[in-house]
């Protein structure tokens, strides 16, 4: 949980310089890697947060973010998620709507240098919590 | 690696309270929550103002003096411009327009979304000024008399600029010479659009605000520098020749700026 707790006070602390939307990224990596249910208030969490630093209707991104959880969720009934390929393409194409639906420029690099530093993440912490894995 | 919990509770509670939240706000009735915004303002001006300070964001000193004095000059010239053409409105008997009892309200920048270091420039900012100091959407927001941008969304504490490199903002322009036209954003960059080819544009000439206030006083004075011709494209075949145009503003080392209020 340590990791998770400084990741995102690290987010909500750059999150008033960039619009790459790291909390997709750890939405992703948090559900991916834990499977519990406080991902969902951690999204909500998130989603209030940047829509009252980007003064949006309060609530808009909280219920993008919550979608986006349940997706994976919805995915993971049926395949093996805890893998670099999926943190990658959920992150990616999660990123990508988030940047299109807020009708942000440039969505692709964001996407992708999220992407990139959600696998990174998502190793190290698969690391930390299971070293002797090899499904990665 | 851990046993799945049954999200299908979880999810629907918080995807319910998602919107409660969203409707109540929609309908205007969190304004209560307002007090949430300091303590997230503060973390944003907090973070905003470390990353202004890190090595590769922030120039020489020398730069930024010089860009100072080259706002100023610019400043004057836009004065003298304004003065000249006052001079000749007042001998013909007309009246120059210009906006009655302008006050300037400075604003720190707190944020700049939409900006990613190195491969964008920033094209709106946060600042930490809102509806409780008088801020209203369509205000100008200013730097010495330099356009910055038009406020596009206020909340209680805080408020949102688009940069006039904002490709949702357009404003009506005129060049020194009194060429008329648009000036549109987009990507980064400035672009005075729809000047009739019969108009005489120039590289390096300066390109002004036309004015547009609306009857309560808010909107876009006239007569603020937009930026610099720095090249220009005339068709023959065109209906309209456009120019490419520089501000003068550094947007990436903005951290203070003046909105005007009436």
């Amino acid at each position: 949980m340590i990791p998770i707790t400084l990741l995102t006070l690290f987010i909500v602390a750059i999150s008033g310089i960039t619009t790459i939307p790291f909390s997709i990224g750890l939405l992703a990596v948090s559900t991916v890697l834990f499977k519990k249910s406080w991902v969902f208030f951690l999204a909500l969490g998130l989603g209030l947060f940047l829509d009252l630093i980007s003064i949006r209707s309060l609530g808009y991104t909280g219920l993008i973010f919550t979608i986006f959880v349940f997706l994976i969720w919805l995915y993971e009934r049926k395949f093996e998620i805890q893998t670099t390929a999926f943190v990658f393409i959920s992150t990616s194409l999660g990123s990508l709507a988030y940047l299109k639906i807020f009708d942000y420029q440039q969505i692709f690099p964001q996407a992708l240098v999220n992407s990139l530093l959600a696998i990174l993440f998502f190793k190290l912490l698969w690391l930390r919590l299971d070293p002797h894995s090899e499904t990665i | 690696m851990k046993r799945r919990e049954n999200f299908w509770p979880v999810f629907l509670v918080v995807a319910f309270l998602c919107v409660v939240i969203l409707a109540l706000s929609f309908s205007g009735n969190l304004k209560f929550l307002s007090f949430l915004e300091k303590p997230t303002v503060a973390i944003q001006s907090f973070s905003y103002n470390l990353f202004q300070k890190l090595p590769f964001i922030s120039e020489s000193a020398k730069i930024e003096k010089l860009e100072e004095t080259n706002l100023e000059l610019l400043s004057r010239v836009a004065a003298f411009e304004k003065l000249k053409r006052e001079n000749a409105a007042l001998s013909d008997q007309f009246q120059t327009l210009y906006p009655r009892s302008i006050q300037l309200l400075k604003a720190q920048v707190i944020g700049a979304p939409g900006f990613i270091p190195g491969v964008s420039v920033p094209n709106n900012f946060i600042i930490n000024k809102g509806l409780k100091d008088n801020l209203k959407v369509g205000s100008a927001v200013v730097v010495k008399d330099n356009l910055v941008g038009v406020i596009s969304q206020v909340s209680e504490n805080i408020a949102q600029v688009n940069l006039v490199n904002n490709s949702s903002l357009s404003l009506a322009a005129k060049t020194q010479n009194g060429a008329v036209g648009v000036v549109k954003g987009g990507g980064g960059s400035l672009t005075l659009d729809n000047v009739l080819l019969s108009e005489n544009i120039t590289e390096g000439e300066l390109v002004l605000t036309r004015g547009d206030m609306d009857n309560d006083g808010v909107g876009i004075p006239p007569d603020l520098v937009v930026g610099k011709i720095t090249s220009m494209k005339k068709n023959p075949s065109d209906l309209f020749q456009k120019a490419e145009i520089r501000s003068f503003v550094n947007f990436v080392n903005l951290s203070t700026v003046f909105v005007y209020l009436q």
